[in-house]
């Protein structure tokens, strides 16, 4: 059994002139419970997690279907900065050892 | 009520808890993240966020049969907390569909200033090893 699942729900399509719009996102969940049954005892536990996240909208014209993605901008834009952080370090490290004379480590 | 009753009757609860539980992700619909459409002329606006949520529980029930009178003792509980954040706007007109998406510039400020702090931190460190190569015997 896997530790998270994954689906993709869609919702009742908002019909604009002769376009449809489809929601779409997807539900991610962990879950975990426990119970202990004894003899002078009984107990359990259950713990979860769920994450609800737009996708797309699915627009539906005469003649066509069109995927438009959702994007999280705020977590691409930290994910750049991240990546920016890592080469800071990396350009720090490489301009430390070129001038630092071979054999010396400090 | 018997002991053997009392068992099954705790554990139908413990099992409506857990049904509940599962319920909790079932229940997630489209409607959690897409707001209702909101009419603006000939345009229509759909509000979009991602929500996420988080919940636990526990309970027990113990008793001490040992004893010469039976002492019982039982206790429990839960606590949640959601969390939901603006993704964006969907905005349908008569000539076209289009997302458009919703910046947080406070946490992009925060995680900006963080990296200024980062970059001058190693800057100054590969800076100060650089020029002070031959002074430094392992202090840095």
């Amino acid at each position: 059994m896997p530790l998270i699942h994954r689906r993709t729900i869609q919702g009742e399509p908002v019909r604009v002139g002769e376009r449809e719009i489809i929601p779409e996102a997807r539900v991610t969940w962990w879950m975990r419970r426990r119970s202990v049954i004894g003899m002078n005892s009984i107990g359990g536990w259950g713990a979860g997690l769920v994450d609800v996240r737009p996708t797309a909208v699915i627009e539906r014209g005469p003649g066509y279907t069109r995927r438009i993605p959702i994007r999280d901008e705020t977590n691409r834009l930290l994910l750049g900065l991240l990546a920016g952080a890592v080469f800071v370090l990396f350009l720090a490290q490489v301009a430390e050892r070129l001038a630092t004379p071979q054999g010396e480590s400090k | 009520m018997s002991e053997e009753q009392h068992t099954t009757e705790q554990e139908d609860h413990i099992g409506e808890m857990f049904a509940r539980l599962d319920d909790l992700q079932a229940n997630a619909t489209v409607g959690a993240v897409f707001g209702q459409p909101i009419m603006s002329g000939d345009k229509v606006v759909i509000p979009v966020a991602s929500v996420s949520y988080g919940f636990g529980l526990g309970f027990g029930e113990g008793s001490d049969r040992e004893a010469d009178k039976v002492d019982i003792g039982l206790g429990g509980g839960a606590g949640g907390g959601v969390s939901a954040h603006p993704l964006g706007l969907v905005e349908i007109t008569p000539e076209q569909t289009r997302v458009e998406p919703i910046v947080d510039e406070q946490k992009l400020a925060l995680a900006g200033m963080t990296l200024a702090a980062w970059s001058v931190f190693w800057a100054a460190r590969a800076v100060a090893r650089i020029l002070g190569h031959g002074k430094c015997k392992g202090c840095c």
